[in-house]
């Protein structure tokens, strides 16, 4: 299969340098301190954050300067193709739920909260290419909605590469299946430093400035994506009562 | 909306969801996100915010308004646990007893700090805290009890100390406990109410809200550890009860503040719904609404 | 790969920082140098044994037949398992073990399996009924840094190495030659992907560490390790760590890593061909042969310690000298226990009256072909100590003078030993009002030594008893 058409589009139709369309909300769950949803295409992620709160089961976990993440990946059964018979628990998952820990504590300002800990529960509905990087961007937003300190929006995408030369976006299920190199990173946008890099096959390392550029672009246009979420969620919520007591009363 | 027939359940599709939040019409402050840098100089860095690496720019770490006092500038979540202030009324739940203290659930993000010598205990004020009341502790409160009492002080990690030196604190016997955001508990100068349809309520800061019935009897029996539960609360009173936390949970949903006016004209405008009709998202949103217009008109006046 | 558990004090991390921040390496190489690599291939096909430095792999590889995935009919498999335990990393917690273990499969996995760099088509015996599983299996038997690098070299190099029994087709029967009766084939290779990590600090500006040690993994914020093979190409890539990077330091740390990875093939292809070499000439070597156990044994010499350029530490150690020699004059009237004979200017002799011998004794057998005599570990610390008030000097200086005899010949024996005696006279002088001060405990004639100088700021609590 051709990853790239003669027009130069992609198998959905997509420019090579298009995101799938974002779709997000703050504030889904009442329980949790604070949740997010997240839709990249057709990869849907459910995010929760609980805490920063006192650290549960055996005081020897807490850490004297710094709070701990605590992260859990899961897959619902019914997100892929195939009926997934472990949600979470086999080694891919394990992998996952180590990757993102890494990541978000990178981004949380986990020195405030010393002996404090924060549990983020994400959870993949539908798994539609790039499940790691919408967990990581649905993670910010729940996180930022818990109203946790975290030095800025940490922010995945993917990208690849077609043809051996023309570098690629957000890539779905079908284009990492079909093959080709995948770069996977989680970036701070605004700052343009990388968190987490990622990366699978193989390709000439004069393109992964190509491809590492692409990816770290497709970072800041989510982030934009996001910020709007961001800002329409606190007009909504916080416009009763008058902006968290600061003005009008 | 399908209402099945045998059941008061109701199914409905997400894109059939009622949105309830309101829009007072007011316009929105300017907003900080995480990593905004914030474009003032020679100011101090204060919560939710933080200098950059070689230390030139202030940026926010939290999503929220910003606020400032004199130099200081701080960026405050809309929503978040509670940061205790010396002061402040909180409700909480025991956790775990220890030596000489008890640990209170309070919503904070560390477990508060209640002293055995920061308690009343019964028979005298100011007696010594002997060896006997340690043994006795979790007589007088033991794991999940309710509490209310009041922030004595902050610890350097965060952790708050809490007392119940007076007679208006203490343990909580008969009533509802409902949970809501601290940030939309109103800062008033009493956080004790006792609303005119026979229900009292500690509207505490940290977002813990108690309902329970008014007592015939002086207030300041309710505090202590007595905990009176052979009292029978008669079925219109727990009604009553109901129907205020049915109220109160209709006015967090739509984030409106809650204070005792917003809470008795809630209640008010709550009666022409039975009382299990209030968790109906349409009937929440409709009284929200009416809420809000009479407050705003309030403040016209 | 970070393993937090087992202990670790920050004294040891902010020393590796300062080292780095005078751009020095605990073990004296420069930045982007490696350890000394070593392959040893063992009697069978595709066995092997790499260290790099202290770290030590074994790499395995065996073949069977069996059937297919469905999905790929006409492809081999290959399984890669790696196994690391406690006897390579001594404690450490299970937890945390079982996250190395998770991450390092995957790594390799990712660098060596899912490049594409065995040709499993030509794995293929009969499509859809029989291929050849080819299974490298991998034992880390001594961790002291660079893991993943030094087990992607041992299965390269096993891969490399091994060959599969010849089998021919002769209409429906499949005949699987025995390797006596018919030449075992190779494996054909695509590409040789090697993995190649990189600590990365965070301080000022960003200082970047191939092959890091142990200890230098443990304290650097972020890993950066990079897949790549002979002909510049990434084959998998993996950033973790706290430290925020910049593109252009992967873009350069990549580039570097492509010259890397070209000397690490060249290495592992020279390796191979020197086996079959030896074969030739029927001179096949067992692993059992390659193993000298003085080097493999944890308590060996050049394990955990600090190397320096030799240069730096002759000039520290004429330094130490002199303030020995002054140390010397001060009290050594007084200290009857041990005795330091200045021979020279390169030479120190340090002649203990008490204290357990065996150990010196062990260690005078070597000291004839050797400059230096025998250091006390202990009491070179008194010494100096005496003569320094700086603390921090002392433990850099003791360490120097270590590793003079570590970095010189591996047949000079290191004594480490502290007596009771020794413990006692801690004349720590610490500078400033520490507490220690007061708790130093002392016998009364070393403080009438130190009185005499004025430097008496230890209280004298323990009055004659």
């Amino acid at each position: 299969m051709e990853l790239l058409s003669e027009q130069g589009l992609r198998l959905d139709g997509r420019r090579p340098e298009e995101l799938r369309k974002i779709r997000c909300k703050l504030g889904v769950f009442e329980q949790p301190d604070g949740s997010a949803y997240l839709e990249q295409g057709n990869t849907k992620v459910l995010a929760a954050v609980y805490g920063p709160h006192q650290v549960r089961g055996g005081r020897v976990k807490a850490n004297a300067d710094s709070a701990i993440v605590n992260c859990q990946y899961s897959m619902a059964t019914f997100s892929t193709g195939e009926r997934k018979r472990r949600p979470r628990g086999d080694r891919k998952s394990q992998e996952m739920t180590s990757h993102l820990k890494q990541a978000l504590t990178a981004a949380i300002k986990t020195e405030i909260y010393p002996r404090s800990q924060i549990d983020i529960f994400l959870e993949v509905l539908q798994a539609d290419g790039g499940n790691y990087c919408c967990c990581i961007n649905a993670a910010t937003l729940a996180l930022i909605d818990a109203g946790i300190p975290i030095n800025e929006y940490v922010v995945g995408c993917t990208a690849s590469l077609a043809n051996a030369s023309v570098p690629m976006l957000d890539i779905s299920h079908l284009e990492e299946t079909t093959g080709g190199p995948s770069l996977t990173i989680v970036a701070m946008p605004l700052s343009k430093k990388i968190v987490v890099a990622e990366m699978l096959e193989r390709f000439h390392v004069d393109q992964l400035e190509k491809i590492l550029n692409l990816a770290l672009k497709g970072c800041q246009q989510i982030h934009a994506v996001l910020d709007a979420a961001v800002r329409n969620h606190m007009t909504e919520i916080g416009s009763a009562s008058a902006w968290g007591q600061t003005f009008g009363t | 909306m399908d209402e099945t027939p045998d059941s008061n359940k109701t199914i409905r599709l997400a894109s059939q969801r009622v949105n309830l939040c309101l829009n007072s019409g007011n316009n929105p402050p300017n907003f900080f996100t995480p990593g905004q840098i914030i474009p003032l100089e020679g100011c101090m860095r204060g919560h939710g915010t933080y200098f950059d690496k070689n230390a030139t720019t202030l940026k926010a770490s939290v999503s929220g308004v910003l606020e400032r006092v004199n130099q200081l500038i701080l960026v405050k979540p809309l929503k978040s646990r509670y940061n205790g202030e010396v002061g402040d009324v909180v409700v909480g739940r025991i956790m775990e007893v220890q030596k000489k203290r008890w640990k209170v659930d309070t919503n904070s993000r560390l477990d508060a700090i209640l002293q055995l010598s920061s308690v009343n205990l019964p028979g005298g004020e100011l007696r010594l805290r002997s060896v006997e009341d340690e043994r006795m502790m979790r007589k007088y409160l033991s794991e999940g009890d309710l509490i209310s009492a009041e922030v004595q002080s902050i610890f350097s990690d965060g952790s708050l100390a809490l007392h119940t030196r007076s007679l208006k604190y203490g343990k909580l016997s008969q009533g509802i406990l409902v949970k809501v955001c601290p940030a939309l508990v109103k800062r008033c100068k009493t956080h004790f109410q006792k609303l005119p349809f026979g229900v009292s309520l500690i509207l505490s800061n940290n977002g813990y809200i108690w309902i329970y019935p008014t007592s015939d009897l002086n207030e300041e029996e309710g505090g202590g550890f007595l905990q009176n539960l052979d009292k029978r609360i008669t079925t219109a009173d727990r009604g009553v009860i109901t129907r205020t936390r049915n109220c109160i949970l209709a006015l967090a949903a739509s984030k409106m503040l809650l204070f005792d006016s917003s809470i008795i004209y809630a209640y008010e405008q709550s009666m022409k719904y039975e009382v299990h009709e209030l968790l109906l998202p349409e009937a929440m949103l409709d009284i929200a609404i009416l809420t809000q217009e009479i407050l705003s008109r309030q403040t016209d006046d | 790969m970070l393993s937090k558990d087992s202990l670790f004090t920050k004294y040891e991390k902010t020393f590796v920082h300062q080292a780095l921040s005078i751009e020095k390496r605990l073990d004296g190489r420069s930045t982007d140098e490696y350890r000394k690599l070593d392959i040893a291939y063992g009697k069978d096909w595709g066995s092997c044994v790499v260290s790099l430095g202290e770290t030590k792999v074994m790499a395995k590889v065996t073949c069977d037949v069996q059937q297919p995935k469905a999905t790929r009919p006409s492809e081999g498999l290959l399984f890669m398992n790696v196994e690391i335990s406690q006897m390579a990393i001594p404690n450490i917690e299970q937890s945390t073990l079982t996250e190395m273990h998770t991450n390092l499969s995957r790594l390799l996995e990712k660098c060596i399996k899912e490049s594409h760099c065995v040709d499993l088509e030509a794995l293929c015996i009969v499509a859809e009924e029989k291929v050849w599983n080819v299974r490298v299996d991998i034992v880390v038997l001594n961790h002291e840094g660079n893991l993943v690098g030094c087990c992607s070299i041992a299965a390269l190099s096993a891969l490399a190495h091994f060959r599969r029994p010849d089998v021919t087709i002769d209409g429906e029967n499949v005949v699987i030659h025995d390797p006596a009766d018919r030449e075992p084939v190779p494996l054909s290779l695509h590409h040789y992907p090697v993995a190649i990590s990189y600590a990365i600090f965070e301080g000022s500006e960003i200082v970047i560490l191939s092959d890091p040690t142990e200890i230098e993994e443990r304290s650097s914020q972020a890993e950066l390790i990079l897949g790549m093979n002979s002909y510049r190409e990434l084959c998998g890539m993996h950033l973790m760590g706290s430290a925020l990077i910049a593109t252009d330091v992967i873009l350069s740390c990549s580039r570097k890593a492509a010259e890397q990875a070209l000397t690490l093939v060249t290495a592992i292809k020279k390796a191979v061909d020197e086996d079959k070499k030896q074969r030739d000439e029927k001179n096949v070597s067992c692993l059992v042969q390659r193993i000298r156990l003085d080097q493999e044994l944890p308590g060996s010499q050049s394990r955990s310690m600090l190397s320096l350029k030799r240069e730096e530490v002759k000039e520290r150690v004429s330094e130490i000298i002199k303030e020995v020699q002054a140390a010397k004059k001060t009290h050594s009237s007084k200290d009857d226990d041990d005795d330091v004979v200045i021979l020279s200017d390169d030479e120190i002799e340090v002649v203990r009256k008490s204290g357990p011998r065996s150990a010196e004794s062990f260690s005078k057998k070597k000291h004839e072909q050797n400059p230096w005599k025998s250091i006390s570990n202990a009491d070179s610390k008194k010494d100096s100590d005496d003569a320094k008030s700086d603390a921090t000097k002392n433990e850099s200086s003791e360490k120097m003078v270590e590793d003079v005899i570590s970095s010189d010949e591996d047949d000079v024996a290191l004594v480490r030993e502290f007596t009771s005696e020794d413990r006692i006279i801690g004349m720590i002088e610490l500078s400033g009002d520490s507490e220690e001060e007061e708790i130093v405990t002392m016998r009364s004639k070393d403080l009438e030594a130190i009185g005499d100088e004025g430097k008496g700021k230890v209280k004298q609590e323990e009055d004659k008893v």
